[in-house]
């Protein structure tokens, strides 16, 4: 028998049992690695929280956080260290506190970037999904339209724009809201197009069904995740972009405590009181990288989700 | 019947002809025309926009200016004529790229921002050099394994980097290197002094590198996992001519489309770092004649920077086509 | 031929067990192989997915990612040396010098950015010492070699300006280029057309014996073993099941797989019978390939014959095309004719299959029936009537069904949405209804009820068709296009979905259009062939008349390039 060999014919129950056997069911380790906790998490997402829990608090609460009326300033106690008396991270010029100033920044900002960002979504999905769903004059005038928006770099046309609308909270906002949501429209035009090529959205067509029910049913469960990660990663580009144009002195109006003003004040005093510039900078920096860590953190999730959803 | 050898002589050939270079040229005229079609669009729309955020009679008079003094400036300067008529005056002008005068320094407003342009693109070509040659090598070493500790930690360093704006970056080190160190002068254009040169251009890169490092390293890391970099190692090939060779000029297409971008953004887009430094360059010149209502050189300004970012856009779209050759052969 | 191995064996791997590491769980690909190859000899590997074929392959060269694979135990040897315990540089020299490997997708396993020409030399210059020159003049001869006509522009084009089989073709030159003593092929052919599939192999094969090259011929389809191989090892669930010369192997099959394997290939059964298939829990799980018994009475009631003498369906002068050239204005001025005057039909309760090649027009002109893509010209008669005259209603009468089982159904939808999403159309019928309704379907197809709440990706490729078949079945449909339904299917799988096609025939009168490039499926499901060659139907005919005794050209081209199991014992 040596030429033509067979191996011991094995019965299906053996097969079975050698496929999935390297695991003990029973071993709690196992079980603990299996579990949805660890599938969940890991470092980033954890630390994304916490900062971003922080963020949130203080920016609905700060009122009761801050030590001192931002806008009111003890020359007395001009160019305070931090700690000093009770100023936690030191005073300004005019013996204003950093700290309560920062968080008065802190809910302009992040209350102008939320604003805009969710004008920036809807706007960027619905054109998106327009320009998408098939080829036709839509598709043809929203691409050129975008095109033409994106021709100019960003800041000069906020700077424009914004000159012209005037400063404060709604004109910026509205000038945000209408020129900052070519990202969303991008990313759901590209993941839409693709999804409306895949078979199911052919069945569903041929079946008869709506163009809104495949619109809402299928495209946009789609882009869904997508859209969460964007939306981190854009509140943080709203974030820059407000604090440049407050900087600039375009932005918030004058006496309006935002990081942006506060780095424009500082930058006279920069020998003087460090501290000044170092409070919005950080204010700042920490903000936006809470923001990009979320977006991570958000991306990271829906690839490990994707991996069993999305094949 | 074979359908293989059919095909094969009947792909183009790889040497271009006078017809070949005719059809590349279509895509060109196609982006002329809208190249045209938007500066009509910006120059009209600014041309009524403008007027709204402040009369140019009163900045050129001063705000306290007697009726008389304000009638007779309208005079001089034709602002009394119906609106639609100074449109059409105005919009002849432009087509003999005559923008009028600076309403604060009555030079020719086309001239000012000519003035400005070499100066945008020395800061903006120095930028973005800087950017890519740090980009380029680390973002291809990050994404060449992606997984062990040494590039996570790089990886995190970027990730703090991206989340600094420039303009805070400036600060800080004019803080550092101006303030207390007073190695660097912290303001001041000269163009044969490199020293002004270092700090707005570093911070400028600081924004800018740490996005591009990703993109290439994302390029990088999905080229690697292509099925011809299998061919490739299963033909005997080295790490380092894997990396090199095969995967980095894929890579490099992607990352092309971003310096591309960059490059075009930071084309007035540096407007805060040319403030900060007293850079004299489009983005400062835009910020000033904005605040004081200098709309000739506004719309001059306009007008220039949608000429500059075709020509970047313009100039990518070459690059690309002459890094892909499957770009080549198909004309459009 | 000894079968057993020897110190001058080329390759000989020895009780290989080889492990996957995923983030929680081990995967164990191979559990202890043992195969050798001696020289100059074509030893077939076959196995369907899952069974560690590919993994045997890649494992030779080491081109497995190290941090993701672990060898418990086992030995890889190359001309008497040990592959495992190798230095990276020494594999080098292993790689492309005395072992190469062609793989299966030719459109992307050559660098788009290099010329063949570069990548040519890249793998001459770095395994032997010769001038540009002569390896200029080395790899025209190979090229030479591989029956391509125009040496010179082939040798100087980008990959992408070739076509399919051409790269193939310069993947085989590279591969021979360092005459190496086991050149390994993973599924060569499998994405390519059928006639180009017999020249590449043919190639191969002849080129082989002209060196006197071993070759490892991995594949999933036994007929191409049948035609080319010495021996075969026949491999399932990371374990050599079978092994022996090729004609003992498929004639006198042993092993209980070997022979389900066999039986279950449409090739050479009696036409429309039912194909046995690999016993349920030995492949999928909770599969029952058993025909389905009870259905709902409700859901079997909406099938209503047509029931004249007339065809169902008829396609008359139908013609499809596409726009190739735009002029300035962005106004089209040259087409490309996809379906050109075709004329078809179809009688109730009958099987008409589309046979052709790629690019042929099989899926524009089912993309026109179900109106994805308008019709130039002709007429689309369905029950004696202009497809487009009838109500919506009528018009949901023919359905279809795609190929590829990941793309037809949506990730995020419960399968009992999927199969009743056209239901849904014009009405809203209630959740309970509707999953009443998805039972009674997954009967139909052969599921088990409790699969109306899982997702895609709990399934295997076979059952995701079984649940695209029910969402085509939900309307009562007449007629049912079937896309290649099941080109991307494991061969024992493709069995138990085309019984069920069958079956389903059988008891509703069903009338099918299937459109396949594989003969031998075609040979076995269907009534009637025509066969499509650019856009036009060349020969059609009763399915044995058309497939047996060809009158067209083409058509004899076709079938003679059809690899079969009988040709093994015609050599």
């Amino acid at each position: 028998m040596a030429d033509h060999q067979i191996s011991k014919p094995e019965g299906p129950v053996a097969i079975a049992k050698a496929e999935g056997a390297s695991l003990n069911p029973l071993d709690p380790i196992a079980r603990f690695n299996r579990s949805k906790l660890k599938q969940y998490t890991n470092i980033e997402i954890v630390v994304a929280s916490i900062l971003f829990i922080a963020i949130v608090i203080l920016a609905v609460f700060g009122a009761f956080l801050q030590t001192h009326d931002p806008m009111q300033g003890d020359l007395m106690a001009r160019f305070a260290k931090a700690g000093e008396k009770d100023y936690l991270l030191g005073s300004d010029h005019l013996g204003r506190d950093l700290w309560s100033r920062a968080v008065a920044g802190l809910q302009w900002s992040m209350a102008c970037a939320l604003t805009a960002n969710i004008i920036n979504l809807f706007i960027g999905t619905t054109l998106g999904l327009m320009a998408a769903e098939k080829e036709g004059w839509a598709r043809t005038i929203i691409r050129q339209f975008t095109d033409t928006l994106q021709s100019f770099p960003f800041l000069v046309v906020a700077i424009v724009v914004v000159v012209i609308v005037g400063h404060g909270f709604v004109p910026l906002v509205f000038t945000l809201g209408l020129l900052a949501w070519v990202v969303f429209m991008r990313v759901v035009y590209a993941e839409a197009t693709s999804i409306y090529q895949r078979d199911y959205v052919k069945a569903a067509r041929i079946a008869g069904v709506s163009r809104i029910a495949i619109m809402f049913g299928h495209v946009l469960p789609g882009v869904r995740a997508s859209l969460f990660v964007i939306f981190a990663f854009h509140f943080a580009g709203l974030l820059i972009a407000e604090s440049a144009l407050s900087f600039l002195g375009i932005g918030a109006p004058l006496g309006v405590p935002t990081w942006g003003n506060m780095l424009a004040e500082s930058r006279q005093y920069l020998l003087k009181a460090p501290g000044m510039l170092m409070v919005p900078a950080g204010a700042i920096v920490l903000a936006v990288i809470t923001m990009n860590l979320v977006g991570d953190g958000i991306a990271s999730l829906s690839r490990k989700r994707g991996r069993s959803i999305d094949v | 019947m074979s359908s293989d050898t059919a095909s094969a002589s009947s792909a183009a050939n790889t040497k271009t002809t006078a017809q070949d270079i005719l059809t590349g040229l279509i895509p060109l005229f196609l982006q002329l025309r809208k190249l045209a079609w938007l500066i009509f669009a910006v120059t009209t729309l600014l041309f009524f926009v403008l007027r709204q955020a402040g009369d140019p009679a009163l900045v050129l008079a001063g705000n306290d200016a007697t009726p008389e003094q304000l009638a007779a400036i309208r005079a001089q300067f034709g602002l009394d004529r119906p609106l639609l008529i100074q449109y059409f005056s105005y919009m002849w002008n432009v087509l003999q790229f005559d923008f009028g005068k600076s309403l604060a320094s009555a030079e020719p407003a086309l001239g000012k921002v000519l003035d400005m342009v070499p100066r945008t693109l020395h800061l903006a070509g120095m930028a973005i050099l800087l950017t890519a040659s740090i980009a380029i090598p680390l973002g291809s070493w990050l994404g060449f394994k992606p997984e062990n500790p040494e590039r996570r930690m790089v990886s995190g360093f970027l990730f703090v980097m991206q989340g600094v704006p420039g303009f805070v970056t400036a600060l800080v080190l004019i803080q550092i290197f101006a303030v207390n160190l007073r190695l660097l002068p912290s303001l001041g254009y000269e163009w044969y002094e490199p020293k002004t040169w270092v700090l707005p251009v570093c911070s400028l890169a600081s924004f800018l590198f740490p996005s591009l490092t990703r993109v290439v390293a994302a390029n990088v890391a999905e080229a690697m996992r292509e099925d011809y970099i299998r061919t490739a190692r299963a033909n005997g090939a080295s790490q380092m001519a894997l990396l090199w060779k095969h995967a980095v000029p894929n890579a490099l297409l992607g990352a092309a489309a971003l310096i591309g971008t960059q490059f075009a953004a930071l084309l007035g887009g540096s407007a805060i770092i040319e403030t900060i430094f007293s850079w004299p360059g489009m983005g400062w010149l835009l910020l000033e004649s904005v605040q004081t209502l200098d709309f000739p050189v506004v719309q001059a300004l306009a007008f220039m920077i949608a000429i500059l970012v075709f020509s970047v856009n313009a100039s990518t779209d070459l690059v690309f086509r002459f890094l892909d050759p499957r770009l080549r052969t198909k004309g459009a | 031929m000894t079968s057993v191995a020897s110190p001058s064996s080329v390759l000989n791997i020895d009780n290989l067990a080889l492990h996957f590491l995923g983030q929680d769980s081990v995967v164990e690909a191979l559990k202890g192989i043992s195969l050798h190859i001696d020289k100059g000899e074509v030893v077939g590997v076959v196995g369907e997915s899952g069974s560690g074929k590919s993994v045997t392959a890649l494992n030779i060269l080491r081109l497995l990612p190290r941090t993701k694979t672990k060898i418990p135990h086992g030995a890889v040897s190359v001309l008497g040396r040990d592959v495992l315990t190798m230095g990276e540089k020494d594999l080098q020299h292993v790689r492309g010098g005395e072992v190469s490997m062609i793989f299966q997708e030719p459109m992307t396993a050559l660098n788009p950015v290099l010329r063949v020409r570069e990548q040519m030399f890249d793998v001459i210059m770095r395994h032997q010492k010769i001038t540009e020159g002569e390896a200029e003049r080395l790899s025209l001869n190979l090229l030479a070699d591989m029956k391509i006509q125009d040496t010179e522009r082939v040798f100087n084009a980008y990959p992408h300006e070739l076509s399919g089989g051409m790269r193939q073709r310069v993947m085989i030159a590279m591969a021979f280029s360092c005459n190496p003593k086991l050149i390994v092929a993973d599924e060569p052919t499998t994405a390519l057309d059928v006639t180009v599939q017999a020249q590449i192999l043919n190639l191969l094969k002849e080129r082989a014996r002209a060196t006197k090259t071993s070759v490892m011929l991995i594949t999933h389809d036994l007929a191409v073993v049948a035609q080319l191989c010495d021996r075969v090892y026949v491999m399932y669930k990371g374990k050599i099941v079978e092994q022996g010369l090729t004609r003992d192997v498929i004639g006198k099959p042993q092993h209980a797989y070997t022979r389900a394997l066999l039986n279950a290939l449409p090739e050479g059964k009696k036409p429309k019978s039912r194909l046995e298939t690999v016993a349920a829990s030995m492949i999928e799980g909770a599969d029952s390939a058993a025909a389905p018994v009870v259905v709902r009475t409700t859901i079997q009631a909406g099938f209503k014959l047509y029931g004249q003498g007339q065809p169902l369906f008829e396609a008359v002068n139908a013609t499809v095309s596409y726009p190739k050239k735009y002029n300035l204005l962005g106004r089209a001025i040259s087409f490309q004719t996809a379906v050109d005057h075709v004329n078809l039909s179809i009688t109730e309760g009958q099987t008409l299959a589309i046979v052709g090649e790629s690019g042929c027009g099989k899926t524009s002109f089912a993309n026109s029936i179900v109106g994805l893509v308008p019709l130039a010209e002709g007429e689309l008669r369905y029950k004696g009537k202009n497809l487009k005259d009838h109500d919506d209603l009528t018009r949901r009468e023919v359905q279809i069904v795609f190929q590829d089982p990941q793309s037809s159904l949506d990730p995020r939808w419960p399968t009992w949405r999927i199969m009743t999403e056209p239901l849904t159309v014009g009405k809203s019928p209630s959740r309970n209804e509707l999953r009443e309704t998805a039972a009674g379907l997954c009967e139909m197809v052969g599921l088990d009820p409790s699969a109306i709440d899982r997702l895609p990706h709990e399934f295997s490729g076979g059952q995701r068709q079984r649940i695209a078949i029910g969402r085509a079945l939900s309307v009562h449909p007449r007629l049912l296009i079937l896309d290649e339904p099941t080109s991307a299917l494991d061969v024992s799988v493709q069995a138990q979905i085309l019984n069920l096609l069958l079956d389903l025939q059988e008891k509703f009168q069903l009338s099918y259009l299937f459109i396949s490039h594989n003969v031998a499926v075609v040979r076995h499901i269907s009534d009637y062939v025509a066969v499509m060659y650019m856009g036009k139907v060349v020969e059609t005919g009763a399915a044995d008349q058309v497939l047996s005794r060809p009158e067209h050209a083409y058509t004899r081209t076709l079938m003679d390039a059809v690899p079969t199991l009988e040709r093994a014992f015609a050599a």
